[in-house]
């Protein structure tokens, strides 16, 4: 039973052509590009992202924006590793001292999305500057606790789940996946279940298409509203303990940047900033499009000096294209009333 | 129809600041009734109606729901007691799906999971009951506004409502929509479910209704029974045979051609619309709300864009032209929506003033306060605006003074043809006589003014000639001498087509 | 938070009274830097912070921030924020610190390059808004990362060092004994007020902003307008750069990226609104003051770097919740 509606509406993110085209380029310049490797690296070093963009879609679905979440990521890997590292440092076991540094991560973007949550649904703030203002304080803090610098740590158990599966398993395809992409894969499904099967999805998109009118339906906008931001930090802070497990190192200003991408990732997904129109598949589609662009840029040669310049501009191009094909659509909506 | 009574109000009185919306106004629904409520723009119908609804309580008087007394007056209480009210604007969620809208906030469980086999079910049988085969899964926004109606009375009818209140719910719906609805409501009847069904076309009403409330100027009119009473009642009611206000013209000959619009049409909301407008004249611009005068007003000063059709302004071709070129042309549009269309109303008022006259009045691109306060100044003595000064923001007068502002604004750009949207709407007594003594010197002074309006007794008072429009077209052209209110509904609403088809109404009714 | 509390005090938009809103913060302002002033006092060196040259400082340092922050409240005004100043900040002050210093350009020549870029810069936001339909804080947030990509590439990771004394002038030398940079300020900040309050451009850019849909229909041709409100932030904020590298006399690729955080907070904190039309440049003058005071303060009392961008977060949030709650009892 597919919860979802088919639409004329709904069509195919403009992310799928823009990754063929791209892989079609990147291939073109280095044959060597398109290797059954590169592809699995792409997907390895995407699952992170994609669970952050996970989280930028539900914000971006209720109509806010929440720019702090790369500053949760940055943050909950500090307190994480920074939580393990003393407690492995004063003896206690690898697997005690990750279960608490991961709780503590975890607790780190609870922390993080209820206040901004709170600023945003009950203090009235615009999402924007509430979130701005948080980013800059995630970020100080992360700064503060890892004393500006990376904190190493080396915990097998930990590590573990930030790698690639253990190479002598002789089952087929086992040397493609990781244990990053699994917890994408489960953090994608959970996510899936909620936005399309349980009662907060359905509220999410209310309150981003018809915020007066979900709350003359009987629903408690504060509080979801509140809950949103709070579950996309959760989930940052999830993607910020996996990069941190996958590096073996938490870095102070891992993060910096990767709310855009993450918000570039939902748009090129094809969710749009008003209505309540999107979908995780796209997010993913439209993680893929950063991935691609990131990994490709740089395993086809392109000099690392230029890396971050064409990246990005790639990545604004794509948006500017989607957001104009979107607009061109929906030029043929019906309106309300007229 | 049976004689158990739904709702009832009686007394209710609500005044606003500066007007009184409803004076001591009775309603009572039946159970099974379809009861109309009758009157003209500003009558007062949508504030009962959300009172009704819970919207906001009453200020005097008191509302019975099946004999028992409301005491909180909030759209969720309203809605457990049985009040289900249907906006012209939906309510719905455009990116999901109808099932999901009826059902939000109230979906059908299992395991901690939204049951979507037993909501789609649930939501298709509520549909099929209304004779309307949608998929459920269809997302709102590629629903026609008719069948965003009928999700929106699906929902209603899943909350058990007996009470369904219905806003203008025909003015999206094409003939034939319109007749599936009203099968629809002879049917919500039929299972004793009252409808207050808010309108003023009169054809429809003899069809769908039991009785008739009619408002006029937020006073109770009289109540009938639809079998008792003509249109010509009907008419005579609503605009009542007093004309109260005195309105002062000064008839001038008419001038030469400021504005001609020939054949224009746009989409659905415009036919073949053809007027003409002369310096020294004021033409009214009567109809229905949805007849398309706003339309064509926004196409004249370019806001819109049309698709055939030519408009002369002064003689010259000034086709499909963008507002910022028109207003050099010397035309002006004080629109509907004042505050969000009309004026800034974060700014004061001497800005909102001088905004269109910049490149004229400060020609070497240096704005001196002074000057522009002192430019203000002459318009809000010359209009009487009532402020304590001109840098006074815009959002804190009252909506006399904030017209008169926006008129002042246009006066400063020395326009010479106005298009004024609802002149007077939401303004009380005085100050509407000042806006019309305004008028008539503008005129007066060589200018050309074309008024939409919905008010009769203004439309007839100040107009040399009225054009009334239905439906996106021009129907009828009146001069002055011949106007009286009842002809201009009859055009405005189709009377006559009424008297042409009320055998047909008979024959539907008598299906229910 | 006191301070944050008093200083939203004049929030409540009522252009009636500017002086009063004004005043307010004035008297934050004197209020602070007295608080700073107590708080550094030390026993060997007495009230350190009055010394001349420490309030010449603090005023020189708040220079590049209120320049930015002109461009900044003439965007907010118009339209909506321009999150890539400090981008454009690095990029344009990379690019003539190049010209200058591998290539020998003259200054002159590289300042016109490096203002007519950022000025370029700006076209190219505007017309990602206008013509695009990208919301503001997608489209300027996009370019700040495409700029800083771009700022990355061109220098390299290296840092360039030395200027000719002529360019240094614009950062070190003195004007009847006043450094360079607070003139440039003064006069970018007189011209702003100028355009904004007294010129038919500065009236529509508050049209625009207080109610786009009424500006249009008033004959303004809006997308026009927003354009060269985001050139003219992309243009002052490469001036901005110019000024920082004389006065540093080096430039590095994020040389800009502290500006973004500190910017906002003080436009915010300045009175304008977020949601147009309201642009307030002395209040964004008198918080940039503030906020330099502060930063002063913090440097005199050695707090840590990373603990100063923390405070500006706070104050951010603090005065816009402030100003929320006040906007709510007014």
């Amino acid at each position: 039973m597919n919860p979802k509606s088919s639409s004329r509406f709904v069509r195919v993110p403009s992310a799928a052509w823009v990754i063929t085209l791209m892989m079609i380029i990147f291939t073109a310049i280095n044959p060597r590009y398109l290797t059954l490797d590169n592809l699995v690296n792409i997907v390895l070093q995407n699952a992170v992202l994609l669970i952050l963009a996970l989280g930028a879609t539900l914000v971006i679905l209720s109509e806010g924006i929440d720019l702090s979440l790369g500053s949760v990521l940055t943050l909950s890997g500090v307190t994480c590793v920074y939580v393990m590292k003393h407690l492995m440092d004063s003896g206690a076991s690898n697997a005690l001292a990750m279960m608490a540094g991961v709780a503590v991560g975890l607790l780190t973007g609870v922390l993080m999305g209820a206040i901004t949550g709170g600023l945003i649904s009950i203090g009235k703030m615009p999402s924007f500057i509430a979130s701005l203002g948080m980013m800059g304080v995630g970020g100080a803090l992360a700064l503060v606790l890892a004393n500006s610098t990376a904190i190493y740590i080396s915990n097998p158990i930990f590590s573990f789940f930030g790698e690639k599966l253990d190479q002598s398993i002789d089952l087929p395809l086992m040397q493609y996946l990781s244990m990053p992409t699994f917890i994408a894969i489960a953090v994608f499904s959970v996510v899936w279940v909620m936005l399309y099967h349980t009662p907060f999805g359905r509220y999410i998109i209310s309150i981003g298409g018809n915020e007066s009118g979900a709350r003359l339906s009987g629903v408690n906008t504060v509080y979801w509203k509140w809950m949103v931001y709070l579950v996309a930090a959760v989930l940052a802070s999830i993607s910020g303990i996996t990069l941190a497990a996958r590096l073996e190192a938490a870095d102070s200003i891992v993060g910096v940047g990767w709310e855009f991408d993450a918000i570039a990732a939902t748009i090129l997904g094809g969710t749009s900033f008003a209505k309540g129109k999107g979908s995780t598949g796209g997010t993913v589609l439209g993680a893929l499009v950063i991935g691609v662009d990131r990994h490709g840029l740089n395993v086809i040669g392109v000099p690392s000096l230029w890396l971050g310049a064409l990246t990005e501009t790639i990545i604004i191009l794509a948006i500017a294209f989607e957001t104009i094909l979107s607009r061109w659509k929906e030029g043929r909506r019906w309106v309300w009333h007229e | 129809m049976d004689d158990r009574i739904l709702i009832e109000a009686r007394g209710i009185t609500k005044t606003f600041p500066g007007v009184r919306a409803l004076d001591n106004v009775d309603l009572e629904l039946k159970a099974g009734e379809t009861h109309i409520l009758l009157g003209e723009n500003g009558a007062g119908k949508s504030t009962l109606m959300k009172i009704l609804s819970g919207a906001y309580p009453p200020d005097a008087g008191e509302v019975f729901i099946e004999g028992q007394r409301v005491e909180v007056f909030d759209p969720r209480v309203a809605q457990r007691m049985g009040v289900s009210i249907i906006y012209q604007e939906f309510n719905l969620i455009p990116y999901m799906n109808v099932a999901q809208n009826i059902f939000l906030g109230r979906f059908p469980m299992r395991y901690g999971l939204i049951d979507h086999k037993k909501m789609h079910a649930d939501a298709a049988t509520l549909l099929s009951g209304l004779n309307m085969n949608v998929d459920t899964h269809t997302l709102i926004v590629d629903l026609s506004p008719a069948q965003q109606q009928m999700v929106e009375i699906a929902k209603a009818l899943s909350v058990k409502s007996q009470i369904l209140i219905m806003d203008e719910p025909t003015s999206s719906l094409s003939e034939r929509e319109t007749e599936q609805l009203f099968a629809t409501i002879h049917q919500l009847n039929a299972k004793g479910i009252g409808v207050i069904y808010i309108s003023h076309r009169l054809q429809e009403i003899q069809e769908v209704g039991d009785r008739v409330t009619v408002l006029r100027d937020g006073q109770l009119v009289g109540r009938r029974a639809i079998n008792e009473v003509t249109v010509d009642d009907l008419v005579g009611m609503m605009v009542g045979r007093s004309v109260r206000e005195m309105f002062e013209r000064d008839y001038l000959p008419r001038g030469a051609e400021c504005l001609r619009v020939e054949n224009l049409s746009s989409g659905n909301r415009l036919h073949n619309v053809s007027i003409a407008l002369h310096a020294g004249e004021i033409v009214g611009l009567a109809g229905l709300v949805g007849s398309g005068r706003t339309d064509l007003a926004r196409a004249v000063y370019g806001v819109d864009k049309y698709d055939s059709g030519e408009i002369f302004l002064f003689g010259k071709a000034s086709n499909n032209l963008h507002a910022s070129d028109l207003v050099e042309r010397g035309i002006s549009l004080l629109p509907e929506d004042r505050k969000n269309q009309g004026l800034a109303l974060i700014l004061p008022v001497a800005e909102n003033i001088v905004v269109s006259s910049l490149d004229r009045l400060f020609p070497r691109m240096f704005v001196s306060k002074k000057k522009e306060q002192a430019i203000a100044m002459r318009y809000v003595e010359q209009l009487r605006i009532a402020t304590p000064s001109t840098s006074r923001l815009a959002q804190y007068l009252s909506g006399g003074n904030q017209q008169k502002v926006v008129l002042a604004k246009w006066m400063c750009t020395q326009a010479k043809v106005f298009i004024f949207d609802e002149p007077t709407r939401g303004i009380d007594v005085g100050a509407k006589a000042e806006i019309h003594a305004l008028m008539n010197q503008l005129v007066k002074e060589g200018a050309a003014v074309l008024m939409i309006s919905s008010e009769l007794p203004e439309v007839i008072g100040m107009s040399d000639r009225i054009y009334v429009m239905r439906q996106g077209r021009i129907v009828a052209e009146i001069p002055h001498g011949d106007a009286t209110q009842e002809r201009i509904i009859e055009y405005a609403m189709g009377a006559d087509e009424v008297r042409r088809n009320s055998r047909r109404a008979e024959t539907i009714r008598g299906k229910a | 938070m006191g301070l944050a509390r008093v200083a939203a005090r004049g929030f409540v938009p009522d252009l009636e009274r500017p002086w009063m809103q004004s005043a307010a913060r004035f008297i934050v302002l004197i209020l602070v830097c007295i608080v700073m002033a107590v708080l550094t006092r030390s026993d060997e060196y007495g009230l350190v912070f009055l010394n001349v040259r420490n309030l010449l400082n603090i005023v020189r340092n708040a220079s590049i921030l209120i320049i930015i922050g002109v461009g900044e409240t003439i965007t907010l005004t118009a339209k909506d924020v321009d999150l890539s100043v400090g981008s454009v900040l690095s990029l344009t002050s990379v690019v003539a610190a190049i010209m200058i210093n591998r290539h020998g350009v003259d200054y002159p020549f590289a300042i016109v390059t490096a203002l007519l870029i950022g000025a370029a810069l700006g076209l190219i936001n505007g017309l990602l808004i206008t013509h695009v339909g990208l919301p503001p804080f997608i489209a300027t947030y996009g370019t700040l990362w495409v700029l800083f990509g771009f700022a990355y590439l061109i220098l390299q990771g290296a840092v360039i060092y030395g200027f000719p004394a002529g360019f240094r002038v614009i950062g070190n030398g003195n004007l009847f004994g006043i450094p360079m940079p607070i003139i440039v300020m003064a006069v970018v900040f007189v011209s702003g007020y100028f355009v904004l309050h007294h010129t038919t451009l500065g009236r529509r850019f508050f049209a625009t902003g207080a109610n786009m849909e009424t500006a249009r229909m008033s004959g303004i041709k809006v997308d026009r307008i927003i354009i060269t409100a985001y050139v003219i932030s992309g243009f002052l904020a490469a001036l901005a750069g110019l000024v920082l590298i004389a006065y540093t006399n080096g430039s590095e690729a994020r040389i800009g990226d502290s500006y973004l955080l500190p910017v906002m907070a003080v436009v915010v904190m300045g009175g304008t609104s977020l949601s147009g039309g309201q642009g307030n440049l002395v209040g964004t003058l008198a918080a940039a003051l503030i906020m330099a005071v502060i930063y002063n303060g913090m440097n005199i009392l050695a707090v840590p770097a990373i603990w100063q961008s923390l405070v500006v977060g706070l104050l951010i949030i603090a005065t816009v919740l402030a100003d929320q709650w006040l906007r709510r009892r007014a």
